[in-house]
């Protein structure tokens, strides 16, 4: 496996590390982005109105219960003979990674909301707050730290997922796993496993840090250590 | 001015909160609900400014009739304090005074600045200004929301259990600053609270409810001490109607005897008289007996004893006379001279007459 990494042929070109590695985090970005785009404003709906709240999670439910693979090859069966072009492949992977990163974003963002503290709610409201200025300055903020580690969550799915790509003929790190099977190459199968966890460690620890900056110091004390904010 | 007219608060589940109540809370005072837990004090708070809608009469404030206006314009002009201080948990201590008045277009600087001054009001000290709210203890957060709700200068307040998170020393602190902020800003009030001690310091006028959301009755905490107006309000005035009564009767006239007092320091005749020793400015420090050579020393001082002014009310004087160590209370002058003292018989002589006995 070591023979792999150290080939300089491995990490230029097209079908190099680097391009490879990016494809699988454009596949990866586009699908959380456009996760996000539909589950935080649907779980803000969810949380402020305390409605469809038993729909959504049935629905999260099924969706995180769908065989990746099968749900990927009947998407491209159905949108194949629509589009003809690269994107017959493209679309439906993304959509199939969508719809994975849909469910833990939306929990996240509708308990976020709802568990936001009643009373500063309240509070608010009697103060003299709109609707609108009660759900942008208190209740979202409030609702951050859930709203972050659900995108945490569904970035980590899609990240290790989106090697199903490879499997519709697609780019990313997925492809050294699937080469690498078909030729029974296996250290190279490994080497595409391992690209792939680290890919997922490193986003991991980039998120956190992002949590650091995004998240006020007044909503972490149940994450970081409240002696550093205490003399701060 | 803020007033209840026939107002009735039906819930949806047929429960009444609040039946037939009418009030009138007056311009700059301090109008207390108080009663026992459930009997819609709440209730009444939060349909002035209209977190609930009465299902019957009508509230004014000012001089029209709360459903008439503008929710959000009639929310801010009363700052709202709540019973677990309701803090924005993601804003710090300064960031939650000055976020109404920059929301509402106040300079970043000038609100930071007020905020400040309002910290300062409500005896918090600069450090805390970067602290979030779960660095703060019960009382510290409370400080804050009424420094929050007194942020925008709103000439109505209403604060619901506003001293309930703390304990009894602290409780009594946060009660005396409350009424020197009060006594400079002049507010119109209502407040909720359900310990009659607490309304009996705090209120111009006391409106006491009954479960089921009746008057019970509307007075002056003196009137309610004296004349309660049935049963149930004797029981829930309970002992404060006895002892501390007494704490709102100073309009009798006392025999104030003259006293003899040391400066510390001074020789005194050696005669095993107690005598009330006295700083430079004639101010007493208590009761003390001179030691063999006769010198009054400090160390000699009985600090046990309370001091307290000749103006004051009887329950004062009595405490000063009880606590004393030979039953004659040291009593001082407005500037906290030395008055004279007073003995334990005088101080009964006059409750007596206090009570037309
Ligand atoms: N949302 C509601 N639905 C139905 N009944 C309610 C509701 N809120 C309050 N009540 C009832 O209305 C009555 C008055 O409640 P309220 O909260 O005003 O009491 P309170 O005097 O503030 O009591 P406490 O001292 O315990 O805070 C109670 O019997 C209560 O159970
Ligand atoms: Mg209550």
């Amino acid at each position: 496996m070591l023979d792999f990494f150290f080939d300089p042929e491995n990490w230029s070109g097209g079908n190099g590390i680097p391009m490879r590695t990016l494809a699988h985090l454009a596949y990866t970005f586009i699908a959380l982005g456009i996760a996000a785009a539909i589950a935080v404003p649907l779980g803000i709906l969810i949380g402020v109105t305390g409605r469809g709240e038993a729909l959504i999670a049935g629905l999260a439910n099924a969706l995180r219960a769908l065989p990746t693979l099968g749900l990927l090859i009947l998407i491209v069966m159905l949108v194949a003979p629509l589009i003809s072009s690269s994107l017959a492949f493209t679309i439906p992977a993304i959509i199939v990674l969508v719809l994975l990163a849909v469910p833990p974003i939306l929990t996240g963002t509708y308990s976020g909301i709802q568990n936001a503290d009643r009373n500063a709610v309240q509070a608010a409201r009697g103060m003299g707050y709109t609707t609108g200025q009660i759900l942008w300055r208190v209740q979202v903020p409030m609702a951050l730290p859930l709203i972050m580690s659900g995108l945490r969550g569904a970035l980590l799915q899609v990240v290790s997922t989106a090697t199903v790509a490879a499997f519709v003929s697609l780019g990313g790190l997925g492809r050294y796993i699937i080469d690498g099977r078909a030729t029974q190459d296996y250290p190279q199968m490994l080497a595409g496993a391992l690209l792939v966890a680290v890919l997922a460690l490193a986003l991991e620890l980039l998120f956190m840090l992002l949590e650091r900056f995004v998240v006020s110091p007044g909503l972490q004390r149940k994450t970081t250590s409240g002696a550093a904010l205490a003399t701060a | 001015m803020i007033v209840f007219d026939n107002v009735s608060k039906q819930y949806p589940d047929g429960t009444m909160g609040v039946d037939g109540l009418s009030f009138t809370a007056d311009e700059g005072q301090i109008t207390v609900l108080v009663g026992p837990s459930g009997c819609g004090k709440t209730t009444s708070l939060r349909m002035i400014n209209r977190l609930l809608e009465p299902t019957g009469g009508s509230i004014l404030v000012g001089d029209a009739d709360v459903m008439s206006q503008n929710v959000v314009a009639l929310r801010r002009q009363i700052g709202y304090v709540i019973q677990n201080s309701g803090l924005f948990p993601h804003r710090t201590v300064l960031g939650n005074v000055a976020s109404l008045p920059i929301m509402l277009g106040m300079s970043r600087k000038d609100a930071r600045a007020r905020a400040h001054e309002l910290l300062e009001t409500v005896g918090l000290d600069a450090s805390y200004a970067k602290r979030y709210p779960w660095q703060l203890s019960g009382g510290q957060q409370q400080r804050v929301g009424v420094a929050r709700a007194l942020a925008t200068d709103p000439p109505y307040m209403l604060m619901d259990e506003p001293f309930s998170a703390v304990d009894p020393i602290t409780r009594a602190q946060l009660q005396q600053e409350f009424l020197r902020i009060q006594s400079e800003v002049g507010k119109t009030i209502v407040m909720v609270t359900h310990d009659i001690d607490e309304a009996l310091t705090l209120g111009d006028r006391i409106v006491m409810l009954r479960t089921g959301g009746h008057l019970a009755q509307n007075a002056t905490p003196r009137e309610l001490l004296r004349n309660p107006a049935d049963e149930f309000v004797a029981n829930f005035v309970g002992r404060a109607r006895g002892y501390g009564a007494l704490g709102f009767t100073s309009d009798v006239q006392l025999d104030i005897q003259p006293a003899r007092s040391v400066r510390i320091g001074e020789q005194t005749a050696n005669d095993d008289e107690w005598l009330v020793a006295v700083d430079d400015e004639s101010r007493p420090l208590g009761w003390l007996r001179t030691d063999d050579e006769g010198i009054a020393q400090h160390a000699d001082v009985e600090h046990a004893t309370i001091i307290t002014r000749a103006d004051g009310t009887l329950r004062d004087i009595m405490d000063a006379a009880l606590s004393s160590p030979n039953g004659r209370g040291i009593l001082v002058h407005e500037d906290g001279t030395l008055r004279g003292v007073i003995t334990l018989e005088e101080v009964t002589r006059a409750i007596r007459v206090s009570k037309g006995l």
